[in-house]
């Protein structure tokens, strides 16, 4: 069994009156790519701050590698990696110099160092821009960069703090593919997103966050089995009379329907061919639709039934 | 770990083009323009210009003899010792009041009558000539009285001429515009704050997306700051050695202190601006662009201070609140500099670089304790 990297337990931060983190908990073990999801303010920048030491709490006990994080900690420093929100690099220094000088932060022996800021510098792939400054890098190209300075010291413990926002979908993509082959050469990833896609697809375990509260754990299988949806069949269609609404709402297994801006959303709770029976009802009533197409449950699904509100609606 | 650091923040900081412009480029040219008004300052001292003096004709006795002295005064070079405006009592005192003349003399009953409104060299030259006017023409009436066959004689001599000679009362430069140039180097010395200011930012991680960085770093936070601190010096120590030289070596202006010596107290000064910046970096709550206006703030007043804009402004502050002048570190740096070119002894100058010392060490220990905390309520 794997061990606990991380410990979090009851933590309680406040901002004056506000509460960001309220008696949270946390476990993130090692090997694991460990995904806080939640919206803009739901307190995941404050979680890892906390975490990181950078951030005082009113209340509770973290651990990391099983000892507690104070600021002069620079033994458990020396194991973590940290990649900011805010691109975290000297705008007069090249990508080169960048890399090698917070390598240098951790890595004494220079030609040591050069070998690591050289494979990060591989890593990111950012080979043929080794003389660039920032200025000259696109954002995709800066993202990456802060990347390369925030694992060039071969950590084994790297915090992630939304690392692709603003980010073209190719550099996303890379860095994507970039984190879970990290996790593959041994580092714990913990990554904060507000993206359920990316978290859903390179995260091996997930904490819903909102409101400074953990909301729900486990893998997107087993949050995705805590919510009764099983699939949302979405049909475009004009003028869907309340008779043939009356008529789908027969269906079995079907336990929520809505009918808005001529789309029309059916939620199942299990079943199967739900598809096709709805759209053998459509057709018997001569109903004339467009697009048809079944989703299964996602994250947002269960961020929407654990509180009521779509995580992309709060994004917005 | 320390010098790996210190190369990179070395070269950050020069790469960083408004910050050169401040600490050396623009000193340079305001030095350029201090240079092209005051003109060159070794070669004044060594021209004579005529001295304007009103003079009031009230007597009943023929005066020409003191009108052609008046006129035929010259120096070595020929120059006329006076540039004479014969004018009515009235029109004279305007005329002295309004600057136009530095005396206005007033010859009444064969004897002539200074009136000056403010000391100095010129003044001096005037109240010597007439004095040695007023002694001559005394033994050359007594001759005449006792024994007029001698008056040739005695009027020979006499004619020989006045000598003005400047006697130093120190070896070094006492020309009052170096007191500009030395604000010059105070200023540019003090724009040190703007790397403190930059050095601040960059260490606090909330502050900055790179002191956030640097803070979750395992190197120890001292070995960081003073990497940090000794890059900055290191940029400030070249930028004001490449100033001296363009003032020494280039300007040719003849500051009275050697260049190790200049570069010493301005780097001394460069300690206090670096942590003044620091200091500002440090206070909470403030913006990017507010801290950095600070920081100009800071150095253009303290070199106001310091006499930048008005050569007497130290004197002033001197008789209505000396104790700005012990504090401020533009006119400590400025006095040090004074203090080393103008007097033989370093008793004055010992004062001021320990002020300068004194100042450091708790600007310093503030500006350390400003700046090294590491976990925060927000970020």
């Amino acid at each position: 069994m794997n061990e606990s990297i991380i410990t979090v337990e009851n933590l309680v931060k406040r901002y004056k009156d506000l509460i960001a983190l309220d008696h949270f908990n946390l476990e993130v073990k090692e090997g694991e790519i460990f995904g806080l999801l939640g919206p803009n303010g739901s307190g995941k920048s404050t979680t890892i701050n906390c975490i990181l030491g950078l951030l005082k709490y009113d209340k509770g006990d973290i651990q990391v590698f099983g000892q507690k994080m104070k600021p002069d900690s620079y033994d458990l420093k020396a194991n973590i990696g940290v990649i900011m929100q805010n691109v975290a690099v000297f705008k007069e220094l090249t990508v080169y110099e960048n890399v090698d000088y917070f390598c240098g932060l951790y890595i004494k022996d220079k030609a040591l160092r050069k070998q690591y800021v050289n494979e990060a510098i591989d890593f990111v792939s950012l080979n043929d821009f080794r003389k660039f400054y920032p200025k000259k890098l696109s954002g995709g190209l800066l993202r990456r960069l802060n990347i390369a300075c925030g694992i060039a010291h071969k950590p084994s413990l790297i915090f992630m703090d939304e690392p692709t926002v603003a980010v073209d979908p190719q550099s996303r993509n890379s860095i994507l593919e970039g984190i879970q082959r990290l996790n593959k050469e041994g580092a714990t990833i913990v990554y904060t997103s507000h993206y359920m896609e990316e978290v859903e697809q390179i995260c091996t375990k997930i904490a819903i966050m909102d409101k400074g509260k953990n909301l729900a754990i486990g893998t997107a299988d087993q949050l995705k089995a805590m919510i009764q949806n099983t699939e949302t069949v979405h049909i475009e269609t004009l003028n869907l009379s309340k008779e043939v609404e009356n008529k789908l709402s027969g269906l079995s297994h079907l336990y929520k329907q809505s009918y808005n801006d001529r789309i029309l959303k059916l939620y199942f709770n299990g079943g199967d061919n739900n598809l096709l029976s709805t759209l053998k009802i459509l057709e018997d009533n001569h109903v004339r639709f467009g697009r048809v197409y079944s989703e299964l449950p996602t994250l947002n699904d269960v961020f929407l039934e654990i509180t009521g509100t779509e995580l992309r609606d709060k994004e917005a | 770990m320390f010098l790996h650091l210190f190369k990179y923040r070395f070269l950050s900081f020069v790469r960083e083009k408004s910050m050169i412009f401040w600490i050396l480029v623009f000193p340079i040219i305001l030095g350029t323009c201090f240079y092209l008004a005051f003109g060159k300052i070794n070669e004044k001292s060594e021209n004579f210009t005529s001295i304007p003096v009103a003079v009031v004709m009230e007597t009943k006795e023929d005066g020409t003899a003191f009108q052609d002295f008046m006129s035929n005064l010259k120096t070595k070079e020929d120059t006329p010792f006076f540039k004479v405006t014969y004018t009515t009592r009235k029109k004279g005192e305007k005329l002295l009041k309004d600057k136009k003349v530095d005396g206005l003399i007033l010859y009444k009953d064969g004897t002539p009558h200074l009136t000056i409104t403010e000391s100095g060299y010129n003044a001096t030259i005037i109240k010597t000539v007439l004095e040695r006017y007023i002694q001559s023409a005394e033994v050359v009436i007594s001759a005449y009285k006792k024994n007029p066959a001698k008056v040739p004689g005695i009027l020979e001599t006499l004619s020989e001429g006045v000598e003005i000679k400047e006697n130093k009362l120190t070896s070094g430069n006492p020309d009052n515009i170096l007191e500009y140039f030395y604000a010059l180097i105070a200023m540019a010395s003090l724009f040190s704050s703007l790397t403190g200011r930059t050095l601040a930012w960059q260490a606090k991680a909330n502050k900055s997306a790179v002191g956030m960085r640097k803070t979750c770093g395992a190197t120890h936070r001292l070995t960081v700051l003073l990497a940090d601190f000794c890059a900055s010096l290191f940029v400030h120590a070249i930028s004001s050695a490449l100033l001296v030289t363009y003032l020494l070596f280039v300007l040719k202006i003849n500051l009275g202190v050697s260049f190790l010596a200049t570069l010493a107290i301005s780097l001394s000064g460069a300690v206090i601006g670096l942590c003044v910046g620091l200091i500002i970096g440090s206070i909470p709550g403030l913006s990017e662009g507010t801290q950095i206006g600070l920081n100009v703030g800071f150095t253009l007043f303290s070199s106001f201070l310091s006499g930048l804009m008005m050569g007497d402004m130290k004197r002033f502050i001197e008789a209505s609140c000396p104790l700005i002048n012990h504090i401020n570190p533009a006119t400590l740096i400025s006095n040090a500099l004074y203090s080393l070119n103008i007097y033989d002894n370093y008793d004055r100058f010992l004062i001021n670089i320990f002020t300068m010392l004194g100042l450091s060490v708790f600007l310093i220990i503030t500006s350390y304790f400003m700046t090294r905390r590491e976990t925060y309520d927000s970020l």
